[in-house]
């Protein structure tokens, strides 16, 4: 069964649509990433899960469980680290993750928890003066009690330090093994691209992609740029190089004693080959993938 | 609240858990207050009915649970915090301090006219005795207080006796809070 499912879901907020007909399925024991710019309505998608909103048209369901009709059923499977929540002033980290235990009847030491999110430390402090890196650490233990099966973190990254990120990184991928489903947004391409199976890309409420990282290079053209430093290169070379099929351009860069040739992934070797025929010396080269970053851009610039 | 009910808890759950919470830390209080009260009564006069005395007590903490349902269902109205204290003391504030001097100014303007002399009239009396304050303390001077005096005591009417009184006053611990939560179960948070 599939963890989420979102069949043609909207909400529009007077003339602003946060969500446009959002079709979405991630299975079981995946881990997924959900991107967008801020605004694109990646929040409002998690609060329908949460029922905090109701979709105007269609409906989403957590194991078979409608968000809408049998909030508290879908929401027992989950463990959530929410956007916009605050933390109880006067209760403890410690009183925090003792009311998650006990919401969610589950079975665990509380000390555990928060030594798995690294604020051991600060157990028997007041929440109320936390730090918002502290704070979203304590949420995300609280998500974390009774071992869900779905996990969806709102943006788990943000307030958090180089550290805090690859902690939650290290958390993901633990969570994964245990075989739970991970949803989480983030505006941050890098961290999805990190931990993630596949990805969503949300903009202006239209999920315009949903695919592996793989597959969203492939369709963005999967162009790899090559860097190739050399003793010299004549003009002839490199239009020879450009006929190759798969060679999308090549161009000479003379400050860094280099050419740069964008081609498919396939197509590298053959490069190399025609400029060693060609009598070129080679002295290094390396590979530059198109980052989540260009394709992200490709795709938020050409929806609109 | 976000974080509240990110756990798998309901709406429905949240809000009779505030009306409990918040109505057993008051009463708790007060129930304490009302036994040394109890006790420095019976001390120097030796009796008190237990059965009244329990029933003085329960009207007063429903008398809580009112106001306590009132404050609630005005802050699932309205995302402000500061809105929701503004209303739920303008609320009180509405029954306590406005709702008498309305209901004196009309009677000094009705008799100035020479409309009625004295007293409201029974319907009148009526709408006015609508206010949980006032039907608070209709009950204690209706079933507490011998021979108790004031407009409705006096009246002969029978929409003003203490036996209406009491399910408008259940009324007004019910209806302030299901209306509220009505409303919050149905918005966006």
């Amino acid at each position: 069964m599939a963890a989420i499912t979102v069949e043609n879901v909207s909400k529009r907020y007077g003339t602003v649509t946060a969500l446009d007909r959002v079709d979405l399925t991630v299975d079981e024991g995946e881990v997924f990433g959900f991107l967008g710019p801020n605004g694109a309505g990646k929040s409002t998608l998690i609060n329908v899960f949460l029922d905090f909103v109701q979709p105007d048209d269609g409906r989403a369901a957590i194991f078979g469980h409608d968000c809408q009709s049998e909030s508290v059923e879908a929401k027992s499977r989950m463990g959530v680290l929410p956007d916009g929540y605050t933390v109880y002033d006067r209760l403890t980290g410690r009183q925090h993750v003792e009311y998650a235990i006990e919401a969610k009847e589950a079975d665990v030491e509380p000390m555990a928890v928060l030594d798995r999110v690294g604020i051991r430390d600060a157990a028997d402090q007041r929440a109320g003066g936390y730090s918002k890196g502290m704070a979203q650490r304590l949420v995300l233990g609280m998500a974390l009690v009774g071992e869900p099966d779905l996990l969806v973190l709102d943006e788990p990254t943000s307030g958090l330090d180089p550290h805090g990120i690859k902690q939650i990184r290290t958390v993901i991928r633990e969570e994964r093994e245990r075989g739970a489903t991970v949803f989480f947004s983030s505006h941050i391409l890098e961290q999805v691209e990190a931990v993630c199976d596949r990805v969503g890309i949300l903009y202006d409420g239209e999920l315009v992609a949903t695919d592996t990282i793989e597959g969203l290079r492939q369709s963005v053209g999967g162009t790899t740029k090559l860097l190739i430093t050399v003793d010299r290169a004549e003009a002839g070379v490199l239009e020879r190089v450009e006929s190759l099929a798969g060679v999308e351009r090549a161009w000479p860069n003379p400050e860094a004693n280099r050419v740069e040739v964008t081609c498919s992934n396939d197509a590298k070797m053959d490069v190399l080959i025609t400029l060693n025929e060609a009598g070129v010396d080679i002295e290094n080269f390396r590979t530059e993938e198109a980052s989540l970053e260009e394709m992200f851009v490709e795709y938020t610039s050409g929806a609109s | 609240m976000t974080l509240l009910l990110s756990l798998p808890y309901s709406r429905r759950d949240l809000v009779v858990g505030k009306l409990v919470g918040r109505s057993l830390a008051f009463a708790t209080t007060l129930v304490a207050a009302l036994a040394v009260a109890g006790a420095l009564v019976v001390y120097p006069f030796g009796s008190l009915s237990p059965g009244w005395y329990l029933a003085f007590v329960a009207l007063t903490v429903l008398y809580g649970v009112i106001f306590t349902g009132i404050a609630i269902a005005v802050s699932m109205l309205t995302r402000s915090k500061h809105l929701a204290t503004a209303g739920a003391f303008g609320a009180y504030g509405l029954f306590v301090l406005i709702w008498g001097t309305a209901r004196a100014a009309l009677a000094f303007g009705l008799e100035t006219v020479g409309l009625i002399d004295g007293a409201l009239p029974d319907p009148a009396l009526f709408l006015f005795g609508l206010n949980p304050v006032t039907l608070y303390d209709r009950l204690v001077t209706g079933f507490f207080v011998d021979g108790g005096a004031g407009p409705y005591a006096e009246s002969s009417a029978w929409y003003l006796s203490e036996w209406l009184a009491l399910p408008l006053f259940l009324a007004w611990a019910v209806v302030p809070v299901a209306f509220g939560y009505l409303r919050f179960r149905n918005t966006d948070l």
